[in-house]
Formats: C-alpha cells, sequence, structure tokens
C-alpha cells in the first residue's frame, strides 16, 4: 500500500520522471538496465517474500554494482542506529514510513538534485582550476624561455 | 468529512487532494490488505513465528496511520516491540486481539465512506 502511495505521489510531484515499481530487490536488480540514477528502496523487503534480499542487502549490493545511483532508504524502523547503518552503506537518505513520509522523499529528492549540482558545479570549477594552472604554467615557462634567449629582459 | 470514532481521513485527504477515487483506492487496499496482515499476526502468533510476527505489524503500522487509526497505534507498536524481543505470548495475543476489534470497527467506518464518495 505504502509502495502504490509513494509512486502515486512521486508520479504527480515529478511528472516527467519514469518510475518502476518492483516488489524485490532480485526484480530492481534484473532491472538494472533501464538505468535508473534513483533508486527508493524500503528496508524490509523480504517481509512478502521471505527468501528475498533484505533491503539493507540490496542497497548494499546495488552500491557495490552501480555506485553512481543514489539510494534512498523508506522504513517504518524510526531507530537512528538503522538509519545511521544505511547511510553508512551509502544511502544518500533514510526516511521513515507515515503520513510524513512522502513531504520527507520529495526533501530527499530536492537534497539529492541540489547535491548533484554541486557536485557539477564543482567538477566544473576543477577543471577550470585545472586548464588555469596549465595556462600559467605556460605562460611561465614561455617567459623563462623568452629571457634566456634575451628576446625579453 | 463526518465525524467518525476510529478514522480519521485528514491525512488521506490532503494527500489526494480531496479526490474521491484516489482516497477509495486507498481505503479498499486498506480494506483488502489489512484483514490478511491481522490473519496472518494471527497464525504466527499461534506458530511463535515471533520474527515474521514483528514483520507482519511492522507493515501494518503506517496502513493504520494512513487511515487515522490513532487508537490502535500503541498497540501495534506494543506487537512489534514484544514479538521483536520474543516476549509476554499472552499479551500479544490480547494485543492482537485489540487490533483486530479495533480495525473491525474501523472497516465498517471505512465501507460507509466508501459508500459516501462513490
Amino acid at each position: 500500500m505504502h509502495a502504490q502511495m509513494m509512486e502515486d505521489h512521486l508520479a504527480s510531484k515529478y511528472p516527467n520522471f519514469k518510475i518502476y515499481k518492483y516488489s524485490t530487490g532480485e526484480e530492481c536488480n534484473d532491472n538494472m538496465d533501464k538505468h535508473p540514477t534513483i533508486v527508493v528502496l524500503d528496508y524490509h523487503l523480504d517481509a512478502v517474500n521471505k527468501s528475498a534480499r533484505t533491503g539493507l542487502e540490496t542497497l548494499i549490493h546495488l552500491k557495490k554494482k552501480y555506485d553512481h545511483i543514489d539510494v534512498i532508504m523508506i522504513s517504518g524502523q524510526d531507530k537512528i542506529d538503522v538509519a545511521v547503518e544505511c547511510v553508512r552503506e551509502g544511502a544518500f537518505d533514510y526516511v521513515v514510513k507515515g503520513p510524513s513520509a512522502f513531504v520527507r522523499t520529495e526533501q530527499a529528492f530536492e537534497k539529492l538534485f541540489k547535491h548533484r549540482q554541486v557536485i557539477h558545479e564543482l567538477a566544473k570549477y576543477k577543471k577550470l582550476n585545472r586548464t588555469l594552472t596549465f595556462s600559467i604554467i605556460g605562460i611561465i615557462a614561455l617567459a623563462a624561455i623568452f629571457w634566456a634567449t634575451g628576446i625579453i629582459g | 468529512m463526518d465525524n467518525y470514532k476510529k478514522i480519521n481521513l485528514e491525512f488521506l485527504q490532503s494527500f489526494t487532494q480531496n479526490d474521491n477515487a484516489q482516497m477509495a483506492k486507498y481505503i479498499n487496499m486498506f480494506l483488502t490488505l489489512a484483514p490478511v496482515s491481522i490473519n496472518t499476526m494471527k497464525t504466527q502468533h499461534e506458530c511463535g513465528d515471533w520474527n515474521n510476527l514483528r514483520t507482519t505489524a511492522h507493515s501494518l503500522k503506517p496502513q493504520l496511520a494512513y487511515m487515522g487509526i490513532e487508537s490502535l497505534k500503541e498497540t501495534i507498536l506494543r506487537i512489534e516491540e514484544y514479538a521483536g524481543e520474543a516476549k509476554n505470548p499472552e499479551a500479544i495475543g490480547g494485543l492482537i486481539q485489540t487490533v483486530e476489534a479495533g480495525c473491525n470497527e474501523a472497516f465498517v467506518e471505512l465501507r460507509a465512506v466508501i459508500e459516501k464518495i462513490a
């Protein structure tokens, strides 16, 4: 029920997103060829199918194989150690199930978009910085050559 | 929305933005899933399957919250807690009965809501 409500909520908030819903981590893993950029994962994925991988096992597997994918964990557990464990294993954020979960997931998405923007900007500035450094070194080297050959000084 | 004793649909109304079809969809889902969860809890309690009983109670918890069944919030938490620690089997049995009785009252109110908004 929560999964259906979450799917409906995200579909209405982010109409440009393609949303796929799976009932087990294994099924999610089998569909990674759809190249998702965000995975919203239930901590208790083995609640219905007892032999299925747990949400935490799925998280560990996904982060190991597809590190670029951001995972938001959802759980009915409001225990801080569960949240810490998920974040330690690479989850971007942790949301507790309940009426506030939908707004909290939306906030996690917004935080994630800002985070990605910062990473993107940082990469741009790093590249610019590298280009500038090489340019300055080039100018100094040229000046040294001109000075040595008597063109300047 | 009328005043009901067991349920409070404020969250559902806000979540669906008063879309009756959407509300009916989630209420029907609850009416289908909750009795299954209650029966599963009863079986798991009889078998002493504490770990799975904890998981079933855990899954039912947010569903009760979505239907605004506040009176069962503590009870379902106790079931989850006791089953997690595999303690108080007799108390768990009583707690499951409380959830069942409370849910049965809620089901009646929810069916009335469905009839009204259909």
